[in-house]
């Protein structure tokens, strides 16, 4: 006690008492965690019935993104979470896809793609079987795992991928990747603080700030319509259009090879499919019967 | 001190094994002097009055001392002694003129000092009481004095303890001469014992008499075994007060054989033999445990023997590995053996417990096997195996204890399956409760205890390492089965403080202090030594 104190031994009797060292785990735990995304499961079908927990799970696509539907897709065990409808979601990811799952294009680094699909698990064990139908998908959004770096000429996006797990937006080539880089504004520097949080246009002038582009903007976000006013351009720009048959809208936003080049926080990321600062850090799946799944590439 | 004394008496015995041994004459006297009260400044004692009395009683049964030839002098003044030795000597005188051998027993027990006895306030000089008893016209004179300083008796004589001593007859056998015996050596006192209800030298003296010292196992107590045994009993028995007592004697006789003092014969009148087993520390209670003590005797061969007054008796044979208790009703003429008896056995740790043993604590062992309650969801029941040190004290048994499990458990998606380690090390405090044939005991049980986890799987996890502390009671039975070992069983709820992580989704998000409630149970053996 002596040597200790009284200070000193409280503070061990406290130590002793409470325990030290790591935390112990239960059979909650799975891991350590590589990546993690959240999302909402909305919508109704009558594939579902009302009460009946719909199972969200990371599929696989060995093929690459020229799979079409759910056929070949492979369920990733461990990848997995359900609810009852409707609900928000985080999906934590702790293993890596399988080697089976790599994809490795002619022309490129390898790496493996993934939708995110919902499905009542009937006989909750875990995964789907064959009776049991998908009922939601994200037909917008695509997960995508890089086992090592992938430079932009060797990258399924054509942007610089890290290593590891990345939730893009769903828009890849489906052939060859473009030969000549994406087209940036010409003329004069447009003062567009591209990116930036806003209520109203005139805090954007000369550009617009939009709300719903690809996915809500939280909290808004400056960008310049295409093609911009008066022939100016801003510089960091990447243009973007709204995928479809028949794309209608298009903006300039600002160009990112990394989050931190955002400087906004989430759902904001640098989406590495289209090169650009936008809210798709979270899923909106939508139910349906089936669900609508548009293929990653055009 | 003690180790020469021994050597001593183990020559004594290699001398006087040998031959043959000879019985007091049939027309022996008896004085036995008792005096409670000594000087008007002594203490009064207790029970030398009654030493007196066993040792004539004593006499009476096993030497053939007739009632008429006793001389019960109890609480007389030191004229009155003085006289009734005299007048027995003109009585021994006349008996020796007439042709029959005669000897001439004297006892006393009361106060004295170094010059005299003190009998109810008068005084006895010592020399004057050996010049009676020396001049007495008996053969054979035996003088036995219970008293402090009583040892002066023989220096006053010129002899001191000597390595061995015969005693020799010169013609037919016969014993003849003065042998004095003393309860303590100069300058040391004699000590009454409650317990025994007498003074540690008579009552040795005595129940060496009732067979105790019957060495060579002949059925007959000589002199020289008398004094043996007392002498080592009585060592034995003051060596656990703050003054030892050494008895001492003085003998000047003649003759070739030794000179029997007791014969066990044949129990008569209102005596019983009891028969006594192995070689041990025997102690005879009146009625029941707790009872007054009727002799403490450690006889040094098998099939000792003495011969008691009919009536209930409780026997503890103490034992190096447990007590043996004996329930004996001995009647008239009565020949028991102890080892014919059922006993009931007392294992150390329950003397410690009940603190009836010699030793004030017992140290045991303890080697278990069980399981404990899992700590964390999905984990099973641990086996575990626990090695325990453990002290009995007389109120409560204290411990030390390691103890080591492993269970395994699986993340719900099957992917993950970790191991978790448990190193503890605890102290147990435990109040036992002595039945008839086990023992029950409950207690506190504290420990720091040591997790490991560790995972199996592709998802390359390190393993986790953390400190805790398990606190719980504990409810235990053990039943003696051999020689200190027992079977013992333990169980009792347990709780335990450690760290656990908050998991969300699969994942870990903080970290909380956790303390499940679960139980421990585990059975095996306990070896107490």
């Amino acid at each position: 006690m002596a040597i200790l104190g009284w200070r000193g031994a409280g503070v061990l009797a406290v130590v002793l008492a409470g325990g030290c060292g790591d935390a112990l785990v239960d059979s909650a735990y799975r891991g350590t965690v590589l990546f993690s995304f959240t999302g909402n499961v909305m919508g109704a079908t009558d594939a579902v019935s009302a009460g009946e927990p719909i199972r969200i799970a990371v599929f696989w696509s060995p093929q690459g993104p020229r799979t079409m539907g759910t056929e070949g897709l492979v369920e990733q065990p461990s990848a997995s979470q359900q609810a009852v409808l409707p609900f928000s979601f985080t999906l934590n990811l702790f293993d890596t896809p399988p080697a089976a799952q790599i994809f490795t294009p002619q022309d490129g680094g390898p790496y493996a793609i993934a939708q995110l699909l919902g499905y009542p698990d009937r006989n909750h064990n875990g995964r789907r079987d064959g009776d049991e139908p998908i009922v939601a998908a994200s037909s917008s959004r695509a997960l995508l795992y890089a086992p090592s770096a992938l430079a932009a000429d060797r990258s399924p996006t054509g942007q610089a991928i890290p290593a590891g797990y990345h939730l893009i937006f769903a828009s890849i080539p489906c052939g060859p990747r473009p030969p000549t880089p994406p087209p940036t504004p010409s003329g004069a520097s447009c003062p567009v603080p591209l990116g930036q949080s806003c209520s109203a246009d005139a805090q954007c002038a000369p550009g617009v700030c939009i709300r719903d582009f690809l996915a809500p903007w939280p909290l808004g976000g400056c960008a310049l319509a295409d093609p911009p006013p008066m022939g100016c351009g801003p510089p960091s720009a990447v243009r973007v259009a709204q995928p479809g048959p028949m794309p209608t809208t298009t903006y300039w936003l600002k160009a990112c090879t990394t989050d931190a080049d955002c400087a906004r926080p989430f759902p904001y990321q640098c989406d590495l499919a289209l090169g650009a600062c936008v809210p798709t850090r979270s899923l909106l799946m939508q139910i349906g019967d089936p669900p609508m799944i548009a293929p990653w590439c055009r | 001190m003690r180790a020469g004394a021994g050597w001593l008496l183990a020559a004594l015995w290699a001398l006087l094994w040998s031959g043959p041994a000879q019985a007091l004459p049939a027309d022996s006297w008896l004085v036995a002097i008792g005096s409670n009260v000594g000087e008007p400044d002594e203490l009064a004692l207790r029970f030398a009055e009654r030493d007196a009395q066993q040792f004539a009683d004593v006499l009476r049964q096993q030497a053939g001392v007739t009632s008429r030839r006793t001389l019960m002098l109890l609480g007389e003044d030191a004229a009155t002694v003085r006289r009734a030795l005299q007048d027995l000597n003109a009585e021994i005188r006349g008996q020796v003129v007439s042709g029959q051998p005669s000897a001439l027993v004297v006892f006393y027990s009361g106060h004295a000092d170094a010059g005299s006895l003190h009998l109810k306030g008068s005084v006895l000089p010592l020399d004057e009481l050996r010049k009676l008893v020396q001049g007495s016209a008996a053969a054979v004179r035996l003088l036995v004095v219970d008293a402090c300083r009583s040892g002066t008796i023989t220096r006053v004589k010129g002899v001191q303890a000597a390595p061995t001593f015969a005693i020799q007859l010169e013609e037919q056998g016969v014993a003849e001469g003065v042998a004095i015996l003393t309860s303590s050596a100069a300058g040391e006192s004699s000590q009454e014992s409650d317990r025994l209800r007498g003074s540690f030298f008579s009552h040795h003296l005595v129940n060496a008499l009732r067979g105790a010292a019957d060495r060579n196992g002949d059925g007959r107590v000589t002199l020289t075994e008398a004094y043996a045994y007392t002498y080592d009993q009585t060592l034995r028995s003051s060596g656990r007060t703050l003054e030892l007592q050494h008895p001492t004697y003085a003998f000047d006789v003649k003759g070739r054989e030794d000179l029997v003092i007791s014969v066990a014969g044949s129990p008569q009148g209102q005596t019983g033999r009891l028969r006594l087993g192995d070689p041990s520390l025997y102690l005879v209670a009146e009625e029941r445990e707790g009872g007054p003590i009727v002799a403490e005797v450690a006889p040094a061969h098998a099939q000792a023997q003495l011969l008691l007054p009919v009536g209930s008796y409780f026997v503890q044979q103490r034992l190096r590995a447990e007590y043996r208790e004996y329930q004996v009703k001995l009647a008239a003429a009565a020949d028991i053996a102890l080892a014919s008896l059922p006993y009931r056995s007392v294992q150390y740790d329950r003397l410690v417990r009940r603190r009836g043993g010699a030793s004030s604590r017992v140290h045991g062992l303890t080697v278990l096997a069980g399981v404990h309650g899992a700590l964390v969801a999905g984990e099973s029941a641990a086996p575990q195996l626990v090695l325990g040190y453990s002290v009995d004290l007389p109120w409560l048994s204290v411990g030390a204890r390691v103890r080591g499990s492993l269970t395994s458990g699986t993340a719900v998606d099957g992917l993950l399956t970790q191991e978790h380690y448990e190193l503890g090390v605890g102290l147990l405090v435990q109040r036992f409760v002595d039945l008839r044939y086990l023992s029950f005991a409950f207690g506190l049980y504290a420990e720091a205890v040591y997790h490991r986890q560790q995972f199996i799987s592709d998802r390359q996890l390190p393993a986790r390492g953390a400190f805790g502390f398990g606190f719980g009671g504990l409810l235990s039975m053990e039943v003696p089965i051999w020689r200190g070992l027992a079977l013992r069983a333990e169980a009792g709820p347990l709780t335990e403080l450690f760290p656990q992580a908050v998991v969300d989704s699969g994942a870990q998000t903080g970290q909380i202090v956790s303390s499940p409630f679960t139980f421990w149970a585990a059975g095996g053996l306990a070896w107490r030594f």
